[in-house]
């Protein structure tokens, strides 16, 4: 499994990076040509059902890719680990489809899913895949947490019906359980990990044995690279892209254009110009998925006043922030959260548009008076950032503007987390995906159901209704019912402000479609809403 | 006021030209460095002219304004750590029970190397500009108190502070009046390398994301350019990487030139390139009558300095001629001369060794040193090489012989001529008495015969009784090899006992012949027990 | 006495180091689950309580500090400091998979640096005083100012970026498939040579400054002009006299700034994405990851420390005055 530097060998010697780098040139032609040698047989097989030899992606070390030991920080450790493990249910661009299930039955009350089966799955190592492991995964992930989402104390119970029958008894229902549950932890071989006690330190080869469409042929965490390779015997149909390298690089626009990667993801629109202009193919992210937003401390003594709080989102011209940072048609962001792109958006919740007479006229209600030099005594707040983002800089001199006196403080991103978790501080900035998916999100930011710490987690916010309708939504299965509250959900939020968004921020995908040409846009994000494009689903010919 | 370099003056140049940019960039700029309200990414233009950067900054007015923080954290981190240095410098060399605590714990500083100490500290303090400032100067102090230091404690054996001691001075008075003068120029230094080292520390820290984002530094700008990779694929590194490199460049650089040392006692020696002596077949000039050593009108400058003013004289074929004079006279300086060790261009008039001029316009001397004449210093321990063995030393000087077995031969007979045994060739210097030393030496000057023997105070580092011996060896040998010999001392009586003839030199001037009997017949005055 | 000195300031920097790699990232805000929690750039991460209860405990994050402390000494005695909270790999691993990438380029920069430095400032010292080695000299003293990463990313956008000569970034080409091992030796080569060469030059120039200075306090012993006075020739006043007497005080620092340039590598690594002990540091201390930051810490000052004993050791053979006194045969 373990790399041996120079024992590679290989039926065919691909002509690879290391002479398309040694004589590259910056004319586009050549380039074009090149990168066409270099995907070899793969030039424009994707569509009509021939291999494509060899994918390269950018990526980094992200940790083992076993359902315990990869990196539980952002979402590529979880993509890594998809290729080889699989789940019950997944996602492609039409939304949830069947996976490991083939089919699955819901109970009246809600309270108990019953899953069928793939026939015929062999694990990588040849066992047999049946009930007895999914009912294992389950027990297991109870006593060793998964390593990633997915709550799993939403389940009562497991049982195994029958070898190819599993039913999943909830506590309450819970809306989001194909999607966010079973569609996101992994399945793993009852005979390999039942003699398993200790998961994290677990990393020989038998930790990689799934059922999914990709075997990990080489890793190396030193360089950060992994080599998949595709499984040949893989239950739902042939695997089109035999081998997916993932390179680690340090600029990823620069690595696409000089031909070492196939395929990277920006979200600086003036990269995706420049990809295109070099003859790149682009998918731009739908719904956005990622959010630049404030998360004000409600137990600040100032800004625990709403009011405060919406002077500075009318203070803020979010508009300019946006465009000026991605470079792209700006993406306001909505008060209510959900991402404007999204089918979850409430279309006429409350918004804040740039209006600085607004925001002066209510800073003077709340009594912070201008002093002569156009400050405002008294109203002193800080910023926190865990990198270095000039949104922060923008806000800053706008809030200037009206007479809020801002301090940036940038820590890192441990000594962030740790202050948001114990309210240690006025605003904190941060840029992050996870508002594509099911709106559940929103129950899990704001109700400290989860210990995520952009989410002001550990404290309750005291908003309201807000707690009600999320458990209400939680438990909804009927969709339309579900959009209502959602709505309303959207309404407190905005009203109150416990956070504002300044900007939705699309992924783009960039890619060499003369290598391959199928990715696709997840619909509503890869697992719990990745806004990524390396979904399995796309990778492999569907037979069903 | 000191004299400075021409590297020291740009370097002075440089940092007025930076100081004054941060001094009166601000007011030349009408735009705030933080205001955002130009568009983005502008090129330079006559309303920006350093373009704007990605959301919209004047880049001019953030590079002047970068320019104060810069600087200001150069000269604070700087100045913390001079002044720690100074401080606990002086108290380690001052105070017995300190030191030892203050100078382990610079060791400890100092095995570490800084770079990574700092990195960590500062991950870990956070991007405040003064977190920033205290850690640099906290942990860059040890390598100057190390020196600091050294030097007190040297100081503290020189006699005035002993005196001042003694009259009970108190210890602050003693350290500020006599000590602080001392290293005046180690500070000096000390502050401009820990000034340029605190800005490429800011530049490499904000570089990797530690800095404050509430001001704007030459390092982050740098930072903001390089994390857009918009950046280079495009003309906008132009002016948003361009200039805050090359003002980090200039300001570091100029530092770099202000803070170089004076350049190690650039002391008063010809330049180092000769071919190696050979032994010439046939000498040419050889007549008996003639003269082996012919000075004429010879005049020696250090600058604009004449050390030996314009003096003639011979010395005869195995005559023995005495240069005496009180230190400071120039008699070393003029034998140097006779021997071709001082710069050309700083002799003027004729001198000839053995026929051969020694200083010949545009081209190589025709004297073979060590073959034609040999030339004895002052200090036998300082002639000889103290990490090569004495036969080495001897054999690399030999030109008549050519086999190594010739050459042992012949050095343990030049050995034995002084009565040293064989044992001496693998021996190191630092393994013999200085006596023996001497007489190494004069068997080494022995070994190719030359026929001139310029001796400068051959025996000025031995104690009377060895200096005795070793003279009349000396003197013998000359004797014995017909050899010419050209004795630099200040011991007149005994350059009275041996010489043939004496010139007296006073200021780097001869006197004349009146003036010398006068000088002759007082110090007979002076020791009238040698006088014969 | 003086030696058992030296080793006891060794012991001392040890034992500061052992307390310092400790209390140093548990004194200041956010540890590993933080760092998780907080996510990356592109993610934020949903740890339910149980979750992050299993973490703690299982890094004993939970465990009294005392606790923590006697762990960590027993792993330092044992060498052995766990797993690694960012890599779930043991952290031994995790650090001898980068550390050879970090000894090719420190490695190579220093028998460079030290080849040249050294010759250049001999033949500066050869030439002094004169224009050809003072204009030496102020170039040398301006390249030493540079801070690395600016020569780093200067080379990095003129012959990755601007030319396409050479790669990006990496220690290698992923994946390359080639049977012939000169292939790979060639890719590792390419891929080592910018960021060998930023090393080389940052640390050259001290290098020079060292020799040179060093070659012209010695150019002006009485025993060079003595030299020089026995008729022997320039190049071998040089090369005899000159170079062996200059570099012997040398040694000792040379050794050191091996140490130095080990350090430099943190920023270099960064720049080049290169994989070794420097960037890992830095993700380690941005993870909290404590028992890889232990391991790295440690290793990284036994290194200094073995590279100053070296120097000790090894002084005595090249300096007869003391190997002699040693013997205690002075005469």
């Amino acid at each position: 499994m373990r790399k041996i530097m120079f024992g590679i060998v290989l039926s065919m010697i691909l002509i690879l990076t290391a002479c398309g780098e040694g004589s590259g040139t910056s004319s586009t032609d050549t380039k074009e040509t090149e990168q066409a040698s270099a995907a070899g047989t793969g030039q424009a097989a994707a569509e009509d059902g021939t291999t494509i030899d060899l994918l390269r992606i950018a990526g980094s070390d992200v940790g083992y890719p076993s359902p315990f030991t990869f990196s539980s920080s952002g979402p590529f450790g979880y993509l890594r680990n998809s290729f080889i493990f699989d789940t019950l249910t997944w996602k492609d661009d039409t939304g949830v489809i069947p996976w490991l299930a083939k089919s699955w039955d819901v109970s009246e009350d809600g309270l108990t899913y019953t899953f069928t089966l793939e026939e015929n799955v062999k694990w990588h190592d040849g066992e047999a895949f049946t009930a007895d492991d999914v009912v294992f995964s389950f027990d297991y992930y109870k006593t060793h947490p998964f390593n990633w989402n997915g709550d799993v104390s939403q389940i009562k119970s497991v049982e195994k019906i029958d070898d190819l029958t599993v039913a999943f008894h909830l506590n309450n229902k819970f809306a989001p359980f194909l999607s966010d549950l079973v569609g996101i932890v992994p399945i793993i071989p009852k005979h390999i990990w039942e003699n398993v006690t200790n998961p994290v330190e677990f990393r020989e080869d038998a930790a990689l044995v799934g059922t999914g469409p990709y075997k990990l042929k080489q890793y190396d965490s030193a360089s950060g690279q992994y080599l998949y390779e595709a499984n040949e015997n893989f239950f739902k149909g042939k695997v089109k892209v035999k081998e997916i390298a993932y390179v680690s690089v340090s600029n990823k626009l620069l690595a696409l254009q000089n031909g070492e990667i196939d395929q990277t993801y920006t979200f600086n629109y003036a990269d995706v110009e420049t990809a295109q202009q070099a003859g790149f193919s682009m998918i731009k992210s739908e719904p956005a998925g990622s959010v630049v937003r404030i998360t004000f401390n409600m137990e600040h003594s100032q800004l625990g006043d709403k009011r405060l709080r919406q002077a500075i989102a009318y203070a803020l011209n979010r508009e300019e922030i946006s465009s000026k940072l991605t470079g792209a048609e700006p993406m306001v962001g909505n008060a209510g959260v959900v991402p404007t792109d999204s089918p979850w958006y409430n279309k006429d919740v409350k918004q804040y548009p740039y209006d600085t007479t607004k925001a002066e006229q209510l800073l003077d209600e709340l009594g912070y008076k201008k002093n002569a030099n156009g400050v405002r005594d008294g109203l002193k707040l800080s910023l926190m950032t865990s990198s270095s983002m000039q949104e922060a800089e923008m806000m800053k001199e706008m809030l200037k503007k009206v007479g809020i006196e801002l301090n940036l403080v940038q820590v890192d991103g441990a000594a962030f987390a740790d202050a948001m978790g114990e309210n240690k501080y006025d605003m904190a900035l941060t840029g992050h995906i996870g508002a594509s998916g099911d709106p559940d999100f929103l129950r899990l930011w704001f109700s400290g159901q989860a210990a995520n710490t952009l989410a002001a987690r550990g404290k309750e916010l005291a908003l309201g209704d807000f707690h009600k309708l999320a458990e209400q939504q939680m438990q909804e299965d009927n969709e339309n019912k579900r959009h209502e509250i959602i709505n309303q959900m959207q309404d407190i939020l905005a009203d109150e402000l416990p956070t504002l968004v300044l900007y939705h921020r699309p992924f783009y995908d960039l890619h060499n479609a003369k290598v391959f040409d199928g990715w696709k846009n997840t619909s509503g994000g890869i697992a719990d809403g990745m806004p990524l494009w390396e979904n399995k689903a796309f990778l492999v010919d569907v037979e069903k | 006021m000191m004299r400075l370099s021409w590297s020291q003056r740009i370097g002075v140049i440089l940092v007025g030209l930076l100081v004054c940019l941060a001094i009166v960039g601000p007011m030349l700029s009408s735009q705030s460095p933080s205001s955002i309200e130009a568009d983005r990414l502008l090129p330079p233009s006559a309303s920006h002219w350093l373009g704007t950067n990605v959301i919209g900054q004047d880049i001019f007015s953030r590079l002047v304004h970068g320019a104060r923080t810069t600087l200001f954290i150069g000269v604070m981190a700087a100045g913390i750590s001079t002044v720690l240095s100074v401080a606990l410098g002086l108290l380690a060399g001052y105070s017995k029970r300190l030191d030892p605590i203050l100078n382990s714990l610079a060791n400890m500083l100092l095995v570490l190397p800084s770079l990574l100490l700092i990195l960590i500290v500062a991950s870990f303090t956070g991007g405040g500009n003064w977190q920033l400032i205290l850690t640099l100067g906290l942990l860059t102090w040890p390598g100057f108190m190390k020196l600091i230091r050294a030097s007190i404690l040297s100081l503290k054996e020189r006699e005035f502070i002993k005196a001042a001691q003694l009259y009970q001075g108190k210890t602050g008075y003693i350290l500020s009046r006599h000590l602080l003068p001392f290293i005046g120029p180690l500070v000096r230094t000390k502050f401009i390398l820990s000034f340029r080292d605190a800005i490429a520390m800011e530049a490499s820290l904000s570089f990797i994301g530690i800095g404050d984002p509430n001001t704007v530094s030459w390092g982050r700008m740098l930072q903001d350019a390089f994390s857009r990779t918009q950046t280079f694929m495009t003309n906008a590194w132009l002016w948003m990487i361009v200039p805050p490199a090359a003002a980090i460049l200039l300001i570091t650089v100029a530092l770099a030139l202000l803070g170089e040392s004076k350049s190690t006692g650039n002391r008063f020696t010809a330049k180092l390139r000769r071919k190696a002596s050979h032994a010439a077949a046939v000498n040419v000039v050889g007549t008996e009558d003639a003269s082996a050593v012919i000075v004429q009108d010879v005049q020696v400058m250090y600058g604009a300095k004449t050390i030996v003013q314009p003096i003639s004289f011979t010395v005869k074929q195995g005559g023995i001629t005495s240069l005496v004079g009180e230190s400071g006279s120039g008699k070393t300086t003029m034998a140097r001369a006779i021997y071709g060790l001082v710069p050309q261009q700083s002799v003027e008039g004729t001198i000839k060794i053995n026929g051969h001029d020694v200083y010949m316009q545009d081209e190589p001397s025709t004297m073979q040193r060590w073959v034609d004449a040999a030339y004895i210093f002052q200090d036998p321990r300082n002639s000889f090489n103290p990490i090569m063995t004495i036969g080495r030393q001897f054999y690399e000087a030999m030109k008549l012989q050519t086999t190594m077995e010739d050459k042992r031969a012949a050095a343990v007979a030049a050995l034995v001529e002084v009565q040293l045994g064989e044992h001496v060739l693998t021996q190191y210097p630092h393994q013999l008495s200085g006596g023996m030393l001497s007489r190494a030496l004069i068997a080494l000057a022995l070994v190719n015969k030359p026929k001139v023997l310029i001796a400068d105070e051959p025996t000025g580092a031995l104690d009377p009784i060895v200096k005795r011996e070793v003279f009349d060896l000396l003197v013998r040998k000359v004797k014995e090899h017909r050899m010419a010999l050209l004795l630099i001392t200040h011991d007149l009586p005994a350059a009275l006992h041996i010489s043939d003839e004496i010139i007296v030199l006073q200021e780097g001037r001869r006197l004349s012949n009146e003036q010398q009997e006068q000088y002759l017949r007082q110090s007979k005055q002076l020791y009238p027990h040698t006088a014969e | 006495m003086l030696r058992s000195k030296k080793y006891g300031s060794y012991l001392l920097v040890l034992v500061f180091v052992v307390l310092l790699n400790f209390w140093l990232p548990r004194l200041l805000p956010g540890g590993p689950v933080e760092y998780i929690t907080g996510g990356g750039e592109e993610g934020a991460v949903f740890l339910t309580e149980a979750q992050k209860a299993a973490m703690l405990e299982y890094y004993h994050l939970n465990d009294s500090l005392g606790s923590q402390f006697v762990q960590y000494l027993k792993g330092i005695v044992t060498f052995e400091f766990g797993l690694s909270i960012s890599h779930k790999a043991p952290v031994s691993e995790v650090i001898m998979d980068r550390v050879p990438w970090t000894l090719l380029i420190v490695g190579t920069a220093s028998v460079l640096s030290i080849l040249i430095g050294l010759l250049a400032g001999l033949y500066s010292a050869w030439r002094h005083p004169g224009r050809t080695d003072r204009s030496l000299f102020i170039t040398m003293l301006g390249i030493s100012a540079i801070p690395e990463f600016l020569i780093g990313m200067t080379l990095l956008i003129f012959f990755a970026v601007k030319l396409h000569w050479l790669p990006l970034s990496g220690a290698k080409t992923a994946f390359l498939r080639s049977d012939d091992w000169l292939d790979h030796l060639i890719d590792i080569v390419r891929h080592a040579v910018l960021p060998a060469l930023t090393l080389t030059i940052e640390s050259v120039a001290s290098m020079y400054l060292l020799m040179r200075n060093e070659a012209v306090r010695v150019r002006n012993e009485p025993y060079v002009e003595f030299a020089a006075a026995k008729g022997i020739g320039s190049f071998r006043i040089v090369s005899e006299h000159i170079t062996r007497n200059a570099a012997l005080p040398l040694v000792t620092l040379i050794i050191l700034r091996i140490g130095f340039l080990m350090a430099g590598s943190v920023l270099v690594e960064t720049v080049f994405a290169y994989p070794g002990i420097g960037k890992l540091l830095q993700e380690a201390i941005l993870g909290r990851d404590y028992p890889l930051l232990h391991g790295l810490f440690l290793i990284m000052t036994l290194f200094v420390l073995l590279l100053n004993l070296i120097a000790d050791l090894i002084y005595p053979y090249l300096d007869p005055r003391i190997r002699t006194a040693g013997r205690g045969d002075r005469a």
